[in-house]
C-alpha cells in the first residue's frame, strides 16, 4: 500500500460535510476573529489577575482560571455552537440541504458533518487555550486535578449545546421561523451558559465539595458524561428525524433513542437514589421525564396520519414486531400511544420504587407520579382537543405539521381563560382552575386534577375514535399488503 | 428509460398545487414545461425530484416508484434548481468536489470526473472562484456541472434560463442539445418560450396544476387549429390573385398586407394542394405558399388565462 491510496482510503472514508465544514471555516474570517480574539482575552486576564493580585496571592490562580475558564467555555458553549446553529438554519432556508437529500447522503450523515466540524472547531480552541490555563497551575490555588475535571465537563456540556443548536436549526423551514429558532437558539445557548458557568465558577472557588462528595467524583463525572452523552445521541437523532423527507419513518430512530434514554436514565437515577438514600434525584427524573413526555405530545398531535409508501414498506409482517412497531413508527396514533405507554410506565416505576426501605421521602415519589400522570393526561387530553378543532375547523387553513400550535392554543385556553372567569365572576371556588395541569401540583388536590386529567383524556378518546381507530386499522393492513 | 408521471396530486391545506398530471419524458428527450407563475411547475419538479412527496398518483422510472425507492430514484436523477444555493467561502471546484463525495464516488474517480464536468460545462477557467462571486450564468452552469455529477438518466431543470444574458443562454441550448444526444432526457420549465421551441421537441403546458397539452411541439402547435393562416405572394397583381382566392372553399378573413395576401384556410393539406394547382392554372404566378407555423408562444397565449391556485 503506497501512502498516496492510504490517503486516499481515508480521504473516501471522511465524511463530505465535515470536509465541507472545515473547507469553509478555513477560508471565512470567523475561525480567526474568535481565535485571536479569545487568546487576546486569555492574555489580557491572565496579566490583568498577575498585575494585580501579584504572584503570591493565595487565590489568584483560581481566579485567573475561572476567568480563563469562562472565557473558554462561552467560545466553546456559546459562539461555536449558536454560529453552528445559526449557519446550519441559514442552509436550511436557502434549500441547500434539499440538494443533499437528492445525493445519497443520509440526514444522519449530515447532522453528523455538522456535530463533527463543531467538534473540531471546539477542540481547536481548547488547544489554543490550554497553554493559558496550564500557567494558572504555576500560580497558587489552584487544584490540578479540578482544572480537568472542569475541562472535561466543559467540553462535555459543550458537545450537547453543538448538537442542541444543529436540533434548533433544523426547525427552522423558512425566513420567518430561521429568526424565530435563531433568537430561541442564541436564548437557550446564553441562559444555560450562565447556569453552567456560574456552578462551574463556585466549584473553582469552593471545591467540589460543595457540589458533591469528594468521594463521588469518578460517579459524577461519569453520571455527567452519561448525560451530555445521551443529551448529544437524542439530539442526533431529533435533528436527523426534523431534516429527514416527510415521507420517511423518520421518528422511528427518535423513539426507540427516546425509550432507551428513558430507560438509562432511570438506572441512573435509581443508582444515585440508592447512593444517596433519597428520592429527590429521582423525583428530579420523573419531571424531566414528564417535560420530555409532554414535548413528545406536541410532537405526535403534528406527525401525519397516513403511512407515506415508504413507511408502509417497513412495517414488519411479524404480528408482535408489527404490534410494537405501531409505539414506534412515525405516524400520530402511533406517537400519541407511545407516550401513553411511556407515562404508564414511569408511573409504574415510581411507585415500585416508593414501597423501598432503603431509600426515605418514598411517600413524595407516590404523589409525585399521580401528578406526573395527571400530566400526562391533561396534555394527552389537550392533544386530542387540538386535533379535533384543526381537523374541523382549520383543515385548510392549518397544516396538520402545525397542529401543535393549535394544541398549545387549547392548553393555555383551558388553563388561564377558567381563571379569567374566575376573577369575572368573583368567584372563591378553585375548581375553575382544574383546567390548568399544575393545579394538580397541589397536594390537597392530585387527586382532582388526576379524575380532570382522565376526564379530558377520555372526552378527547371519544372525539378522536374514528380518527385513532383508521390510523390502527391502516397501519394494520399496510405490512401485509406491501409485502 | 422512461420516467413517467400518471395522475400526480399535491395539495397544500386547501391549496391543489398539482391536479392529476400525467405525462411521460424518454431519454433524449427535451421536454418544455410551460406553465404561468403559479401553476404548478416548481412543485411538479420538485416531486419528481424526490424533494417533496406527492399526495397521490404515481411517478415511475422504468416501473420503479420513486416514492417507494427514492434512493434507487436518485441515480438516475439530477435536479438544477431555479437559483443555486449561496454556499460562502466555497470555490466551484471545491463545491463539485464536496457534491461528488456526497455521491460516495471514490477519489480515484472523483478526481477525473470533477475535471471532465470542468471542461464540459465550461467551468475550467473560473474553478478556484467563489461560487458567491459568480454571475449568474456561471452559477447556473456550475449547477448543471453538479447535477451531472452522479451521470443521471434523466435532468429536471427549473427555469435555467431566468437571468441569463444572451451568450449564456445560447451556451445553455447548446449544453442541453449535448446532453440531449447522449440520451439524456431533460425536463425544462421556463417562461421563454421561443428559446424552448428551438430546443424542445416535446412540451407540457399545465395551468393551475392540471394538464392543458402534452406532445410533441409539432402536436402542440398545430392541435385544435381549426384554420391555418396562409400566406401568398405572387409575382404581380396582388388584386386579382384576392379575387381569385376569396371564391374558393375554406377560405375566410382574406387581407392584403403589403405584398402578402394573407387569409385562414380550414382546409385540409390535400385542398391546399388543389388549390395551390388551382392559382398556377389560373395563370398566377407565385412566388410563396405557405403555411404560418403557430409557435409555442401563441399556443401558450391561446390556451392559458394566467391565473393562479
Amino acid at each position: 500500500m503506497t501512502p498516496e491510496s492510504i490517503y486516499n482510503r481515508f480521504d473516501d472514508i471522511l465524511n463530505p460535510i465535515i470536509v465541507k465544514e472545515l473547507r469553509q471555516v478555513v477560508r471565512g474570517k470567523f475561525f480567526w476573529g474568535v481565535l485571536i480574539l479569545f487568546l487576546g482575552f486569555q492574555c489580557i486576564v491572565l496579566s490583568l489577575s498577575i498585575a494585580d493580585r501579584g504572584l503570591t496571592s493565595r487565590s489568584v490562580g483560581a481566579e485567573a482560571l475561572t476567568f480563563l475558564f469562562g472565557i473558554l467555555f462561552f467560545a466553546s458553549f456559546v459562539i461555536v455552537p449558536v454560529y453552528n446553529g445559526v449557519k446550519f438554519a441559514k442552509e436550511r432556508n436557502d434549500g441547500s440541504d434539499e440538494l443533499l437529500f437528492i445525493t445519497t447522503i443520509t440526514p444522519q450523515t449530515i447532522v453528523k458533518g455538522k456535530f463533527a466540524a463543531a467538534m473540531v472547531f471546539i477542540f481547536l480552541l481548547y488547544s489554543a487555550f490550554s497553554p493559558f490555563m496550564a500557567m494558572t497551575f504555576f500560580l497558587s490555588g489552584v487544584d490540578l486535578p479540578l482544572t480537568f475535571l472542569a475541562l472535561i465537563i466543559g467540553l462535555l456540556f459543550s458537545a450537547a449545546g453543538a448538537m442542541g443548536q444543529i436540533c434548533i436549526a433544523a426547525l427552522a423551514r423558512d425566513s420567518n421561523s430561521q429568526q424565530f429558532f435563531r433568537g430561541l437558539g442564541i436564548f437557550t445557548q446564553v441562559s444555560l451558559f450562565f447556569t453552567i458557568a456560574g456552578a462551574g465558577s463556585d466549584m473553582v472557588h469552593y471545591g467540589t465539595g460543595r457540589f458533591f462528595p469528594v468521594s463521588d467524583t469518578l460517579s459524577t463525572l461519569f453520571s455527567l458524561t452519561l448525560i451530555s452523552g445521551a443529551l448529544t445521541y437524542f439530539f442526533y437523532r431529533a435533528s436527523a428525524a426534523i431534516i429527514a423527507p416527510a415521507g420517511s419513518n423518520r421518528m422511528y430512530q427518535v423513539r426507540v433513542s427516546a425509550s432507551v434514554i428513558w430507560a438509562g436514565s432511570f438506572l441512573l437515577a435509581l443508582w444515585w437514589s440508592f447512593k444517596t438514600s433519597s428520592a429527590h434525584l429521582f423525583m428530579l427524573w420523573s419531571g424531566l421525564v414528564c417535560f420530555g413526555l409532554c414535548l413528545a405530545i406536541a410532537v405526535a398531535i403534528s406527525e401525519r396520519d397516513s403511512l407515506s409508501d415508504r413507511i408502509a414498506r417497513e412495517i414488519p409482517t411479524n404480528p408482535i414486531k408489527k404490534r410494537l412497531a405501531f409505539f414506534f413508527f412515525s405516524g400520530s396514533a402511533g406517537g400519541l400511544a407511545w407516550v401513553a405507554g411511556m407515562s404508564i410506565l414511569t408511573t409504574f416505576a415510581m411507585n415500585l420504587l416508593s414501597s423501598s426501605a432503603l431509600i426515605r421521602h418514598t411517600s413524595d415519589l407516590r404523589d409525585a407520579s399521580f401528578v406526573i400522570f395527571s400530566f400526562v393526561c391533561y396534555f394527552l387530553g389537550y392533544a386530542l382537543i387540538a386535533g379535533v378543532i384543526r381537523r374541523v375547523f382549520f383543515s385548510s387553513l392549518i397544516d396538520i405539521r402545525n397542529t401543535w400550535v393549535v394544541f398549545l392554543l387549547v392548553s393555555v385556553a383551558f388553563c388561564i381563560l377558567p381563571m379569567f372567569l374566575w376573577s369575572f365572576l368573583g368567584s372563591d371556588s378553585d375548581i375553575l382552575m382544574l383546567g390548568n395541569p399544575f393545579a394538580s401540583l397541589s397536594r390537597s388536590r392530585y387527586l382532582d386534577g388526576l379524575f380532570f386529567g382522565l376526564s379530558v383524556l377520555l372526552l378527547g378518546l371519544i372525539l378522536n375514535f374514528s380518527w385513532l381507530r383508521a390510523q390502527v386499522k391502516e397501519f394494520a393492513s399496510a405490512g401485509a399488503s406491501h409485502e | 428509460m422512461i420516467l413517467s408521471v400518471e395522475n400526480l396530486y399535491k395539495n397544500f391545506g386547501s391549496t391543489h398545487a398539482v391536479k392529476g398530471l400525467t405525462f411521460s419524458l424518454g431519454g433524449g428527450d427535451i421536454t418544455g414545461f410551460v406553465g404561468p407563475n403559479g401553476a404548478g411547475k416548481t412543485t411538479t419538479l420538485r416531486i419528481l425530484a424526490t424533494i417533496e412527496d406527492a399526495s397521490s398518483g404515481k411517478v415511475e422510472i422504468d416501473g420503479l416508484s420513486i416514492f417507494s425507492h427514492p434512493e434507487a430514484a436518485r441515480e438516475q436523477i439530477g435536479f438544477v434548481p431555479d437559483s443555486l444555493p449561496v454556499h460562502a467561502d466555497m470555490s466551484v471546484h471545491e463545491y463539485l468536489d464536496f457534491f461528488a463525495r456526497a455521491y460516495g464516488i471514490t477519489s480515484n474517480r472523483r478526481h477525473s470526473l470533477i475535471e471532465d464536468l470542468e471542461e464540459f460545462t465550461n467551468l475550467v477557467g473560473i474553478r478556484e472562484k467563489l461560487i458567491a462571486n459568480l454571475s449568474k450564468g456561471m452559477k447556473q452552469r456550475v449547477s448543471i456541472a453538479r447535477a451531472l455529477i452522479n451521470d443521471p438518466q434523466f435532468l429536471l431543470m427549473d427555469e435555467p434560463a431566468a437571468g441569463l444574458d444572451p451568450r449564456a443562454r445560447i451556451e445553455l441550448r447548446e449544453l442541453l442539445r449535448v446532453l440531449s444526444r447522449q440520451g439524456k432526457g431533460i425536463l425544462i420549465s421556463s417562461h421563454i418560450l421561443s428559446e424552448l421551441a428551438e430546443i424542445c421537441n416535446s412540451a407540457l403546458i399545465i395551468e393551475q396544476g392540471m394538464l392543458l397539452k402534452f406532445g410533441s411541439i409539432e402536436e402542440v402547435t398545430s392541435h385544435n387549429q381549426q384554420a391555418r393562416r396562409l400566406i401568398l405572394k405572387p409575382l404581380s397583381d396582388i388584386e386579382a390573385l384576392s379575387r381569385f382566392v376569396l371564391l374558393e372553399q375554406w377560405v375566410e378573413n382574406l387581407v392584403i398586407n403589403g405584398k402578402l395576401l394573407e387569409c385562414d384556410y380550414a382546409g385540409t393539406d390535400d385542398e391546399a394542394c388543389e388549390l395551390l394547382q388551382r392559382i398556377i392554372a389560373g395563370g398566377h404566378r407565385l412566388i410563396e405558399f405557405r403555411f404560418r407555423q403557430q409557435n409555442l408562444e401563441s399556443v401558450f397565449m391561446n390556451i392559458t388565462r394566467g391565473e393562479v391556485q
